[in-house]
């Protein structure tokens, strides 16, 4: 109740300040009513709406909030959805996500066009899709072939066929290897959650005492 | 004393120092000022300014002030929903605020009113098809209001149903993940103090709302029966199946007499499509459910079980027929979205059911064994693979060959298993577990104390026995009647 109106230079100071994800999640949530309630005005911003919805989309994509993501286009004003350019593109990008056409999802972050508002967070989440994916790929694949790996990683596969370093170049900067006599990548293992365990014991413990606390 | 402005928001000034009055006296402030407020007279009402109050400093007042404001409305427009009401009307946004910013302590006292102001919010929401605009508000409130008791009320389903409408399923969650451990029934009496006023409950400052008698709504087997269902059909939507499988074997396990309930037999068909996207088989229902209450689900969900039987067997031709020949079945009851993702899981289960024989496979041995369900290239299954482990349900490590792509190699490492065994997922459940616990144990305790069979009881019991023990050495006049306390030492023995 407290938040400042929603207009464009609030939305503009939103996205250029939020230090994280979550925290660009927390400052336009609370907008989403009043967004809904202005939608419904005769002389209602259309361009301002549009924007507020897809900035607030990307940082429901950013914070991994794929199934609330699908229901905020639900919820939405649905003739906005139809006719914004900007929410369409939402709409295909979700769609590549869901089903993970990853090269598809790198197509629509930065061949459609944004407006240069939303810009950033769009860029964010290139980046942010490009660093999950590196990582997953890193879990799912013992040796890779570097084409292959280019696809997932939105670089150019056709060129790391052809022998360009540029894809090696950069996989090998996150520790991944490649064997010379065969060529294939072998991604970099990540699964280290050794630093949580310390949660973890602690975690059992308090049910341990909670369980000894009651016997007897 | 003469009720004036003054006096009012005078008492109401006192009971913002909360910390500096005893409980008693706090509860004996509270309920003195309600009863000024519920006999003040429209006109004295009418000279307080919503504006001049803030809901957090003046709780109480604020309330009753909005409640008489939002009758005027109603009767000037002699319409139950005047537009004042509706979502950005004049008297929406006060109501809003109020809902955000109110002292929990307080309202407990003035349960019928709060009731009324979330009822008009609901009912405004939902009759101005704009149920998003009231769903958060109302989490916010049922959570400001009810801190840790977690007393279930008629307004939690209708609660769920506003999420439901307005699909907005995840801001349920606050009011969903929290345990339910309290119900009000209608055969309760609220405690009343020496001056006649309703006593809240003493054991959590920011207890359950007190209720006059015959002012609560009953609540009734439906009320309880929606709820989970509501609250199933989010976890659906969220695709938590643990979570809903849970809260649809509630529905479907609660008590009847004769018949079954449509409600119970809705949860029983999501339950069993719930059970297969879950588990890829027809979960046991459970033990609770009566054979005669069984034999009705049987006979009501029959599409639905020949549906499972096809899945379970792996028949997909079969299962294909059963989806079709039921088409019109799923979508009068609304499932036709379970249904469509059964597909995706047959396949997935297929999947993990050879991972789970094999140490390691080439994706050609797999699309041989799937070709019928149209997993039929290598290619296919190597994407499907991928997702599967990338998405944490499998864990397992692909490798492509160098030369002959037509196929890849799947090795599946023998010390871990799929999905379940995962670290992050265990320490996800340890604390959902122990939070649980917690909440159980502290209502067993206060079951105890109720039942007289808490740990001071006990203490006490066994101080006197001994004490019997010693005295019954010297003298059998200090020895104490046993049958006097009337303590069985296993008193669930004979029904055992």
């Amino acid at each position: 109740m407290n938040t400042p109106p929603l207009s464009q230079e609030q939305l503009a100071a939103a996205i250029a300040s939020a230090a994280t994800p979550s925290k660009l999640y927390d400052i336009l949530s609370p907008y989403e009513e009043e967004a809904y309630l202005l939608s419904f005005q005769d002389n209602r911003q259309t361009e301002l709406l549009g924007q507020f919805y897809v900035a607030y989309f990307l940082s429901h994509l950013l914070t991994d909030k794929i199934y609330e993501a699908r229901f905020l286009t639900k919820r939405m004003p649905q003739d906005l959805l139809q006719t914004d350019d900007s929410l369409q593109n939402c709409v295909a990008l979700l769609r590549a996500i869901w089903q993970h056409k990853h090269e598809s999802v790198y197509t629509i972050l930065r061949e459609l066009p944004w407006s240069d508002t939303l810009k950033p967070i769009v860029q964010s989440y290139d980046t942010y899709f490009q660093e999950k994916t590196l990582r997953e790929v890193g879990r799912a694949y013992e040796t890779i072939r570097p084409a292959t790996a280019a696809s997932y990683l939105g670089l150019d596969p056709a060129a790391t066929e052809r022998g360009d370093p540029a894809t090696i170049v950069k996989l090998m900067a996150h520790g991944w290897t490649q064997d010379e006599q065969t060529g294939l990548l072998h991604p970099n293992a990540i699964l280290d959650d050794s630093q949580q365990d310390a949660q973890l014991d602690n975690d059992i413990s308090e049910i341990m005492a909670l369980i000894g606390s009651r016997r007897g | 004393m003469a009720e004036s402005v003054e006096h009012i928001i005078s008492l109401s000034s006192h009971l913002r120092s909360q910390d500096l009055l005893s409980e008693k006296d706090y509860q004996c402030r509270a309920q003195e000022l309600i009863a000024i407020l519920r006999r003040t007279s429209h006109s004295l009402l009418s000279e307080i300014v919503l504006t001049d109050l803030s809901p957090h400093e003046h709780t109480l007042p604020y309330l009753f002030v909005l409640l008489y404001q939002i009758d005027l409305a109603r009767s000037r427009a002699r319409s139950a929903l005047p537009d004042d009401i509706k979502p950005g009307g004049r008297l929406w946004f006060p109501a809003v605020q109020f809902l955000g910013d109110f002292k929990g302590p307080q309202v407990r006292f003035a349960g019928h009113e709060w009731r009324q102001l979330v009822n008009m919010i609901l009912d405004a929401a939902e009759g101005d098809s704009k149920a998003l605009l009231a769903v958060r508000v109302l989490s916010d409130a049922i959570m400001r209001l009810d801190q840790n008791v977690c007393e279930f009320s008629s307004l939690h389903a209708r609660f769920l149903r506003l999420c439901l409408l307005s699909q907005s399923y995840s801001y349920a969650l606050p009011v969903l993940d929290r345990h339910i451990s309290s119900i009000h029934t209608s055969l309760e009496q609220p405690a009343r103090g020496g001056n006649g006023y309703l006593l809240a409950s003493n054991s959590d400052a920011n207890n359950c709302i007190v209720e006059a008698p015959g002012i609560s709504p009953r609540l009734t087997h439906k009320d309880v029966a929606q709820h989970y269902l509501y609250g199933a059909m989010i976890y659906i939507a969220l695709k938590e199946w643990d979570k809903a499988l849970h809260w649809l074997s509630v529905v479907i396990s609660l008590p009847v007499v004769n018949s079954v309930s449509k409600v119970m037999i809705e949860a029983f068909k999501k339950w069993v499509l719930v059970g297969l996207l879950r588990h890829g088989k027809l979960v046991t229902a459970p033990k609770i459910i009566s054979s005669h209450v069984m034999k009705i689900y049987q006979a009501v969900a029959r599409p639905y079980l020949s549906l499972a039987d096809a899945f379970v067997k792996s028949d997909e031709q079969r299962l294909r027929t059963e989806a079709d020949l039921g088409k019109s079945v799923w979508c009068a009851d609304l499932n036709s979205g379970l249904v469509r993702q059964l597909f995706q899981a047959y396949d997935m289960f297929l999947v993990l059911k050879l991972c789970s024989v094999f140490s390691a496979l080439t994706t050609k041995d797999i699309a041989g064994i799937a070709a019928s369900s149209g997993l039929d290239s290598p290619a296919k299954i190597e994407n499907l693979i991928a997702l599967l482990v990338m998405s944490g349900v499998l864990e397992a490590r692909l490798l492509q060959r160098p030369c002959d792509r037509s196929f890849s190699m799947l090795r599946l490492p023998k010390s871990t298993q799929p999905y379940y065994c995962s670290r992050s997922r265990m320490r996800v459940g340890l604390v959902t577990k122990s939070h649980a616990l917690k909440v159980l144990t502290y209502n067993s305790e206060e079951c105890n104390n109720e039942l007289k069979i808490g740990r001071e009881n006990i203490d006490l019991l066994v101080r006197c026995q001994g004490l019997s023990g010693v005295a019954g050495k010297g003298s059998s006049r200090g020895s104490i009647d046993h049958a006097a306390f009337g303590v069985d030492e296993d008193i669930m023995g004979d029904l055992s």
